[in-house]
């Protein structure tokens, strides 16, 4: 299966290793992911402009379908983004209208069929190729999974999972060997999108999360998303840890080539090899 | 495409309860529906206790009230259940919440009469056990304390007082709720008593006024999740009994019951798409083709059989116009008043309640919707709860139980043609 | 004090000045402070590799690369060894004169170069970057070009000149006479290139005698004008009855002398400076194509002059989608740093000052301009600096100008406006009776939201819950609500939208709002 790659504009300079973490993870499973020059989702420019926001997502999504493959992200805002994109113009002809003038203009084709996915569904596509290329099951590590927003809402556009019952994040953190537990706050807000709006709400919104993933019993938070991640990388408590990286470490990847510091404490939750 | 044994339609008690069933019985189960009734519930399961309407008599045994019901209302849809399937049921159903954080109690064939926020007593079967003590210091008429909270909307524990004067030792006391101000909301009131050091803030508030009280009552505000934990801390710190009463809908009685289920189900194996609606159905002689939800997130599910649970207005199972009542997903004749100003009677509140509250569905005996010809719709198309006809579930209070108990008959009917 | 000392004196001056003024310590200041940095020197040699083979030029293509590399070649070669040749080439080799071989044809091959050089990057610039493109990236090749082209018309018309050719003849060969003169004369129009007035004999023995002549006398500072392969083409091409008066050789050595001194006097002003500033830029950033966020005060001084205006960031801008459709320049990585550089020399007025600002918040930090830009700016830095920068000074974006003022201020301003409908297409959801058909004041949706939540008291803190602003909107109240904390601390997490039993999309209503913000902004004050 091959992809066109999105990773979005944060991974570069705010979180490489994520975009590490998903090449390496990607490549031992055999995801092929083609790469072109893409534009931001549009994700934050929603907040001013919905044109903008559009434009710029089905910009990427007609790129993708120039590539004649699907888009696969794994940030859980871009892959909101093209949805909402996506939704937002089907149900406005004007919008759709002005959209599809942007794109003449730069020689794009309307994106009509193209599909978006975010890495944990590609995951789940192909569970039984990540069960067995697993060769160091994290059997140890208890993980509290942290399925964010918007991927998750609003489900009648996104189509991600369930909204209120969600078993995804779960059921590929499960192939890995480790042990997802159940904890109440799992499908609520990290608080990112409130950094530089409103600190204090972003940080008691954090520190929710992070103390509600702790009383759980979890080693781990484990996230899908760079923003979520970038967000409870401030915090303290419960280490947050990518999931590509996780896997990454079941597929018997080193650390370092996932982007994870050798000597971190949860690490020594692992079975020895 | 994966074809499913049972689709169940409906997210409220009916569909949740058909979930249940179908699942414990070894059938695959997919369920569609939205957060219509459901987020509204008191959180009481009532069984059978007013009956005849119009006079408004309220029974003591539910069963003897079924009895009477059967045999004066033959339409009625509690006419096709029996009394030990309706009591298994019941008890298969409040064992599941139990196993997800949500405890319920009452007495075994008879009715209890419960506190409501309105200081009205209202019947009911089943409760959660974070109100039982209401129960007990109510029967008792012991000396109690009445909690509310400045900025809560939805409860007043002077209006409680004022309107059950028959209770002298009830006393009342308003208090500011610990780390929330102005305008208050049960759900985050809820979510904030999961930390110990808010319990003990709130006792700390309410212990000088506790005087001779033997129970303190309190708005429904003691955690989302494993209620009876945080009531246990309460009861520890005050050294009293201590006990809920449901404020006004939307109270959070819907929202537990929903975590239950969202939390009990998937675990069982149930394919759930919540917050999708069926918008279309096709049959065939031997399968079911639903499309939930709509447009570009709209699926498709093949089922063998279904549960057509999907609730009255509210919940969205039942459509009406100015003109007349339809049924939402296969458009089944709904049976109504032939004319649109027979729906109501002139009163609001005429104790024989208004003829559309009984429109509905009708069912044979296994409670298979009828068609056009009178005749099962479908060999395995079922409905269940609150969109049969000919029951009135606020004025009967009837409406969960028999949700729960026209679930499980109608799984038990399905899974025989399966 | 003759022309070349005066115009080179104040060329000199001009420069000097310029250059203080242009790095006096006053962009760093404003900037949040860095704490020092360990001078990274292995990264020496990486810088020099960047700027002796161009390695950042070359990755943003070729044809800038081969541009830059035929031009600098050119041009530097013939400023050393030809415009400073009185201190710099006559000291270093002697009987050095400029008529002589090798510099005759070296000058005409390196001024050749420089033109292919310059010819390349303007096509290119044509090409791709004409819509950025301001009168300065025209008016610096445009100047060298010229320098350089009037160079060679200079050297032309020099060889085509009679009168030079007779005040040559009266200073080293005073004593020729009249048949020696003309020898001379039938040789240099013969083999030179001059242009005398009147018609010279071409028999053999003349020639062969003036041959002799120039031998003994003008050999030792002139190899033939052909070696000057290109301006000799000039000179040869003037047509046949033409003779260049004897002012037009001065007017072209002021002309070429004159644009030099201003080239010379221009060099600090505005990207006249990049060769200079972009070099030191590429040795202070050791070869890294990252970001050192947070730089030293020093290291964006640096950064902030290096620009070279080569538009290479903008072209690959991740938000030039948003730029498309926002029309702002600013969104733009080349425009915003140069508003940004005004900025922080207080020279920017206030409606830039706005773009400048709504750039800011548009860039999404994606590294790439940093990454891409030939001259090695740190850009991220400056970037994610000039942002904190800018919301200390009170310039927060949309979001920080409308907490500013509380809900009641902003719904008294906003009421007795017409706010226009929300949505692009002025039909959005709020505007809609059908958003609001379903809504039955539940509460439900502030019962699920997160930032409802961890406030101990909505009303003070958010001025309107979720289920309030749905019910102002329904009776067609935008204004009260745009001011509400409640609409700006909205984490879009889209639980109100998902829970509401009756389909009330409350997050993209206030998504709406949001939209609906900016453009008021945005159109504060203009018709």
């Amino acid at each position: 299966m091959r992809y066109a790659y999105f990773p979005g504009c944060k991974i570069a300079h705010h979180l490489p290793a994520h975009g590490m973490s998903v090449e390496a993870v990607c490549d031992r499973l055999g995801i092929g992911l083609e790469r072109t020059e893409f534009a931001c989702c549009g994700y934050p420019v929603r907040h001013e402009s919905q044109d903008a926001s559009v434009y710029s997502a089905l910009r990427g999504l007609a790129q993708a379908q120039s590539m004649g493959l699907d888009l696969m992200t794994p940030c859980k805002c871009c892959f909101g983004n093209f949805q909402h994109a996506s939704h937002q113009v089907s149900q406005d002809e004007n919008l759709k209208l002005r959209m599809k003038n942007l794109l003449d203009e730069e020689r794009l084709p309307f994106p009509e069929t193209v599909r978006v996915r975010h890495l944990l569904q590609v995951l789940d596509d192909s569970l039984d190729t990540v069960s067995k290329a697993v060769t160091r099951p994290l059997r140890n590590l208890r993980l509290a999974c942290h399925y964010g927003c918007h991927a998750l809402r609003p489900a009648a556009v996104t189509h991600f999972d369930d909204p209120l019952a969600p078993t995804v994040f779960e059921r590929v953190a499960a192939a890995t060997g480790a042990v997802p537990l159940p904890w109440e706050l799992r499908l609520e807000c990290c608080g990112y999108p409130l950094r530089g709006r409103d600190e204090s709400i972003s940080d008691l919104l954090m520190a929710k999360k992070l103390s509600g993933a702790a009383a759980s019993g979890a080693d781990v938070l484990a996230t899908a998303c760079t923003y979520c991640q970038l967000q409870f990388g401030r915090g303290g408590g419960i280490p947050s840890v990518l999931f590509p990286q996780l896997l990454g470490l079941a597929l018997g990847l080193s650390p370092e080539a996932l982007g994870l510091a050798p000597d971190a404490p949860w690490l020594g939750r692992l079975e020895k090899e | 495409m994966k074809t499913y044994d049972v689709m169940v339609i409906g997210s409220g008690f009916a569909g949740m309860a058909a979930s249940l069933f179908a699942a414990k019985r070894g059938l695959s189960v997919v369920q569609a529906g939205g957060t219509g009734g459901i987020d509204f519930s008191t959180g009481f399961i009532d069984l059978m206790a007013v009956h005849p309407v119009a006079e408004q008599r309220v029974w003591e045994d539910p069963f003897a009230a079924l009895a009477a019901l059967r045999k004066d209302l033959p339409l009625h849809p509690y006419a096709h259940v029996a009394d030990d399937e309706i009591g298994a049921a019941l008890e298969e159903f409040t064992a599941f919440l139990g196993n997800n954080g949500l405890c319920y109690t009452g007495r075994p064939g008879r009715n209890t009469l419960a506190l409501t926020s309105a200081g009205t007593v209202k019947p009911t079967y089943l409760l959660p056990c974070s109100a039982w003590g209401g129960v007990e210091a109510l029967e008792a008429k012991a000396p109690t304390l009445l909690v509310d909270f400045h900025g809560l909307k939805g409860i007043s524990a002077r209006q409680i007082a004022e309107v059950r004067a028959d209770w002298p030792g009830l006393r009342t006391a308003r208090v500011r709720f610990p780390g929330m101000g102005g305008e208050l909301y049960p759900e985050h009131m809820a979510w904030s008593m999961a930390d110990q050091a808010r319990r003990t803030e709130l006792a700390e508030a309410v212990r000088p006024l506790l005087g001779n009280a033997r129970f303190v009552g309190f708005p429904a505000i003691f955690g989302m999740t494993d209620t009876m934990a945080v009531v246990g801390h309460m009861e520890e710190l005050l050294g009293r009994r201590v006990f809920e009463i449901p404020t006004l809908p939307p109270s959070i009685a819907g929202p537990r019951l929903r975590a239950a289920f969202d939390r009990g189900l998937p675990a069982l194996g149930v394919r759930t798409y919540t917050q999708k609606l069926v918008s279309a159905a096709e049959v065939s002689g031997e399968m079911f083709h639903f499309t939930a939800g709509s447009g570009s997130t709209a699926v498709r599910i093949a089922a063998r059989g279904a549960v057509l649970a999907g609730g009255r207005f509210f919940g969205k199972g039942l459509k009406a116009d100015r003109h007349a009542v339809r049924e939402a997903v296969f458009d089944l004749p709904v049976r109504q008043p032939e004319k649109r100003e027979d729906w109501h009677r002139a009163e609001f509140f005429d104790p024989r309640g208004h003829e559309i509250n009984q429109a509905g569905l009708e069912t044979d005996a296994a409670l298979r919707p009828l068609g056009a010809d009178g005749q099962p719709f479908h060999p395995r198309l079922h409905a269940a709860g609150a969109i049969l006809a000919h029951q009135d579930w606020m004025r009967m209070k009837c409406g969960a139980g028999l949700a729960i108990a026209t679930a499980c008959k109608a799984v038990r009917e399905l899974s025989q043609n399966l | 004090m003759d022309f070349f000392s005066a115009g080179l004196g104040l060329a000199c001056l001009s420069f000097v000045l310029g250059l203080a003024w242009r790095v006096h310590g006053r962009p760093g200041s404003r900037l949040p402070a860095a704490p020092e940095q360990d001078r990274r020197k292995s990264g020496l040699a990486a810088g020099l590799a960047d700027i002796i083979l161009l390695r950042r030029t070359l990755r943003s293509g070729k044809v800038r690369w081969a541009g830059h590399m035929l031009l600098i070649l050119g041009f530097l070669p013939l400023l050393v060894l030809h415009a400073m040749d009185g201190i710099v080439t006559r000291p270093l080799f002697s009987g050095y004169e400029p008529t002589l071989e090798p510099w005759q044809s070296a000058r005409n091959i390196l001024g050749l170069a420089a033109l292919a050089g310059l010819a390349l990057l303007a096509w290119h610039r044509g090409r791709r970057l004409l819509p950025l493109s301001r009168f300065q990236d025209w008016a610096l090749p445009g100047l060298l070009a010229s320098i350089l082209l009037t160079g060679f018309l200079l050297e032309a018309a020099k060889m085509a000149s009679p009168a030079d050719f007779e005040r040559m003849v009266a200073d080293y060969f005073p004593e020729a006479d009249s048949e020696e003169f003309l020898a001379l004369q039938a040789l240099w129009a013969r083999e030179n290139g001059v242009r005398f007035e009147r018609f010279l004999p071409t028999a053999p023995e003349i020639l062969e005698h003036g041959r002799e002549l120039h031998e003994d006398r003008c050999a030792g500072c002139h190899a033939p004008t052909a070696t000057a392969f290109a301006s000799r083409a000039l000179a040869d091409a003037l047509p046949a009855r033409i003779v260049l008066p004897r002012t037009v050789p001065p007017i072209f050595w002021h002309l070429h002398v004159g644009l030099s001194f201003l080239a010379l006097a221009l060099l600090p002003w505005g990207k006249f400076l990049h060769p200079l500033a972009s070099s030191a830029n590429l040795v202070a950033r050791g070869g890294r194509r990252d970001s050192g966020f947070p730089a030293t005060a020093l290291g964006r001084n640096l950064a902030l002059e290096a620009c070279t205006r080569c538009g290479q960031c903008s072209l690959h801008c991740s938000v030039a989608p948003s730029r498309r459709v926002l029309g702002n320049a600013d969104i733009l990585p080349m425009d915003k740093l140069a508003d940004l550089r005004s900025w922080l020399d207080r020279s920017l007025d206030d409606a830039r000052l706005t773009d400048l600002v709504e750039g800011s918040h548009v860039c999404t930090e994606c590294l790439r301009c940093t990454q891409v830009c030939p001259a090695g700016i740190d850009l991220q830095d400056l970037w994610m600096s000039s942002k904190a920068a800018l919301s200390e000074e009170g310039r927060a974006g949309v979001d920080g100008e409308f907490r500013k003022r509380t809900a009641g201020e902003w719904a008294l301003d906003l009421g007795s406006r017409r706010l226009g409908g929300v949505g692009s297409s002025g039909t959005g959801l709020a505007d809609r009776a059908e958003s609001f058909w379903g809504c039955v004041q539940c509460t439900t949706c502030t019962g699920v939201c997160p930032v409802v939540a961890v406030s101990t008291d909505p009303q003070r803190d958010l001025d309107l819950t979720p289920q309030q602003i749905m019910n102002y909107l329904r009776m067609g109240l935008k204004a009260q609500t745009l001011g509400a904390r409640m609409v700006w601390s909205c984490t879009t997490c889209y639980k109100c939208q998902e829970h509401c039993p009756q389909g009330v999309p409350v997050a993209d209503i206030l998504y709406e709002l949001r939209q609906l913000g900016a453009r008021t902004l945005r159109h504060k004050g203009k018709p």
